[in-house]
């Protein structure tokens, strides 16, 4: 089966929400299916959107584990340029630097943006 | 690789992940950001004719330009493609 890459790079809010939809889907049909965080897309990783009642999306990457999605990166260059620290984030991501997001890009079959 | 920008934001970290013997293309309003982008002579660059016309915008000459027909032949010429969006 084809390998297939999320490249994550649009702040938290809606259109993300559908990105984790259409990745739980990935896993659901076992897809190898690997997610990687760069850009504004880091931002995704940190929040409680519920607090001003949205769907909260760093709360629905949670289930990304639960459907086999494990392969989780976050560019740690991204990271830097914000000021995000490791400890601020909750989910198992692996954190990469951006020679081997370059790396994800080229060895996937498929690579979805959001 | 195929890379298609198709956001002039996109270029920036599009460049960051260029590899050997990659490819980009730009479509859409992508094309607002040929004024004035820095690209690495390294990696041939495409943009559709139609899109820059639709614009008003002229490409210098390191930019090759594209129809439809040829867009798709980049598309089908690369194992993958990424669209910067």
């Amino acid at each position: 089966m084809r390998s297939v890459l999320y490249l994550i790079r649009q702040f938290p809010g809606e259109l993300a929400n559908e990105t984790i939809d259409l990745m739980l889907v990935s896993g659901v049909f076992e897809q190898p299916t690997s997610v990687v965080f760069t850009g504004d897309g880091v931002w995704q990783l940190l929040g409680d959107g519920t607090r001003i009642e949205r769907k909260d999306t760093a709360r629905a990457l949670n289930a990304l584990p639960m459907y086999d999605v494990e392969s989780l990166y976050v560019s740690e260059e991204s990271l830097a340029e914000r000021g995000i620290a490791s400890a601020d984030i909750d989910l198992p991501v692996k954190e990469i630097s951006a020679s081997a997001v370059t790396e994800l890009l080229h060895n996937h079959d498929v690579v979805i943006g959001d | 690789m195929l890379h298609i920008i198709s956001n002039p934001n996109a270029i920036e970290p599009c460049t960051r992940h260029l590899s050997e013997k990659d490819e980009i293309v730009f479509i859409g309003d992508g094309v607002y950001g040929l004024k004035g982008a820095k690209l690495d002579s390294r990696f041939p660059v495409y943009a559709l004719e139609t899109d820059l016309a639709a614009r008003g915008i002229t490409a210098t000459s390191k930019v090759t330009l594209a129809n439809m027909t040829q867009f798709v032949r980049l598309v089908v010429h690369h194992t993958s493609s990424v669209t910067w969006t």
